[in-house]
């Protein structure tokens, strides 16, 4: 699970850390341009890392430099614990004069306090272990070092966190774009959910179980589900569809496609269900999951997440959505704020405002902000 | 997704905040949150009464197998009790349970000394266990005539 993260320089953060410690979900709220989704992006850019893109030029751009003052380095740190052990991963962008694409200024991990490789501009030195001495060697400024060192093992530090990364599931669906098509299988989907199909055949053909998970969720929301089958429909592509019952003997088949924009995120949300469950624990970002579900279904769906990821992994949500506001409290409640489009935004927790009678009524009006 | 009106199910109105996440901390612990459902803050211990009595009371005549908790603080009148049941129709009284603390819920956080939403899943692990860790503290001392009724109806439709 993410600790703490701090951010300098990047979109409207700066100097900003927010600690979760050990919170498994934590709901994000705040006005519209508050920071939620920029902040969604910063954790975005540790996945991506992890999944492997390591040109800087395809993370960060010039326009992410806050208020493009890029004479400022843009620092991000992320203090993660995996399997009990604290992994502090640190990346420092620059972008000097007269060069057109950012540059690495720094980087480096430590396990538990312990330095597992740190960087400075093109020089990385790799720390000691117990399977190698100490190497240092160069890289392209322009690449970042995480997703390119050479893993001595699937328990080398470097490959825990890769890994752990990669897996992160950071969601802002459009269900539009979901047609449950496949053309292949992956444990790592896209933002948008436009890669359902693979994700759910991928973790279907890992992990078979996972089926039971999907199916006990879904047929909570939709009683008359009967299961789901993958077709193919041409060279290496594959079609979801799902059946519901009619009667006790006969069933209606339906394409995934032509669900509707809630219920494909019933489906989405049961993935997300059984992956934390069966390949987890994972970390979740799921930008306003309350999105196209009716106002009766926002509260079961919220909690459902919270719940999965009680026992093991954590998510993070984002909401304007009043009953799936009304599923946190004020120690896992975080409120993001911005004065203007000219200053930072700054983050409290719930707990900091004293606001007197409902939450709701507070955030309709306004009044959260006042009210410290 | 709305509990199922036709099988038994649980309705739960929080007085206040403070109240909704204790609310919170028990639903996000029982094993089927399909039964119950955690309605909108009242806004206050006569607002609980007013809006049950005008939002919900005809429809527990509607629906035989809707139960309802009121989640208020006593603050310290333990008369509150019988002076809310004094206002429900007695047809679904014995659907309708008022459960809380004799002071008030921020008392108990400050007695248990765990955030509210501990509070409530520790209420609901000894509902689970069938103990009475923080169900027997002093603040609920006056209502366990109440919490009885509520072990003896409820417990079953939540956690068997």
């Amino acid at each position: 699970m993410i600790q703490r993260i701090y951010i300098n320089n990047f979109k409207c953060f700066e100097n900003f850390e927010i600690k979760m410690e050990e919170l498994s979900s934590i709901l994000m709220i705040g006005r519209n341009g508050s920071g939620k989704t920029s902040f969604l992006q910063a954790i975005e850019l540790f996945q991506k890392i992890g999944r492997g893109i390591n040109r800087v030029g395809e993370l960060i751009g010039v326009q992410d430099f806050s208020y493009g003052r890029t004479e400022t380095p843009m620092r991000f740190e992320c203090d993660f614990l995996i399997d009990k052990k604290l992994y502090k991963y640190t990346i420092v962008f620059e972008l000097p004069k007269k060069f057109d694409e950012p540059r690495i200024k720094e980087e480096g991990l430590q396990l538990d306090d312990r330095v597992i490789y740190s960087r400075n501009a093109a020089q990385i030195l790799l720390s000691k272990n117990s399977e190698s001495n100490a190497t240092q060697f160069s890289l392209d400024w322009h690449l970042i070092a995480l997703p390119v060192i050479h893993q001595q093992s699937s328990h080398d530090p470097i490959s825990v966190l890769k890994t752990w990364l990669s897996r992160m599931i950071i969601l802002a669906p459009i269900a539009k774009l979901m047609d449950g098509n496949s053309t292949g299988t992956t444990l790592e989907p896209n933002r948008d959910g436009t890669n359902f199909g693979e994700w759910f055949t991928g973790l279907l053909g890992q992990y078979p179980a996972a089926y039971a998970t999907m199916m006990s969720h879904l047929k909570g929301i939709m009683s008359d589900i009967t299961d789901f089958t993958i077709e193919p429909i041409g060279k290496n592509a594959k079609s979801l569809n799902v059946r519901f019952s009619v009667d006790e003997k006969n069933y209606f088949s339906t394409e995934f496609a032509q669900l509707s924009d809630g219920e494909k995120c019933f489906f989405l949300c049961a993935l997300v269900l059984a992956a934390n469950k069966h390949y987890g624990p994972l970390f979740c970002f799921w930008d306003e999951p309350d999105n196209y579900l009716a106002i009766s279904e926002v509260g079961f769906f919220v909690s459902a997440l919270r719940r999965s990821f009680q026992n093991g992994g954590q998510v993070f949500i984002t909401s304007h959505n009043s009953e799936a506001i009304q599923k946190f409290s004020d120690h896992n409640t975080f409120v993001f704020e911005r004065s203007s489009h000219l200053e930072p935004t700054r983050v409290k927790m719930l707990s900091e405002f004293q606001i007197s009678g409902s939450l709701v009524n507070a955030l309709i009006l306004g009044d959260e902000c006042q009210q410290v | 997704m709305s509990v199922n009106k036709y099988r038994p199910h649980i309705l739960v109105l929080p007085e206040d905040e403070a109240t909704r996440q204790m609310a919170n901390g028990f639903y996000q612990n029982i094993p089927d949150q399909r039964y119950t459902q955690i309605l909108p803050v009242a806004g206050g211990c006569d607002h609980v009464v007013d809006c049950f009595k005008s939002d919900y009371m005809s429809s527990m005549t509607a629906y035989e197998y809707r139960h309802f908790v009121l989640v208020i603080d006593f603050d310290k009148r333990p008369n509150r009790l019988q002076h809310i049941k004094d206002q429900i129709d007695p047809n679904v009284l014995a659907r309708v349970f008022i459960l809380g603390a004799s002071l008030e819920a921020e008392d108990l956080r400050r007695s248990v000394g765990a955030n509210l939403e501990t509070i409530g899943q520790l209420l609901a692990q000894d509902c689970q266990n069938q103990t009475r860790n923080i169900w027997g503290n002093a603040l609920f001392e006056t209502l366990q005539d109440e919490i009885e009724r509520a072990k003896k109806i409820l417990r079953p439709l939540i956690f068997s």
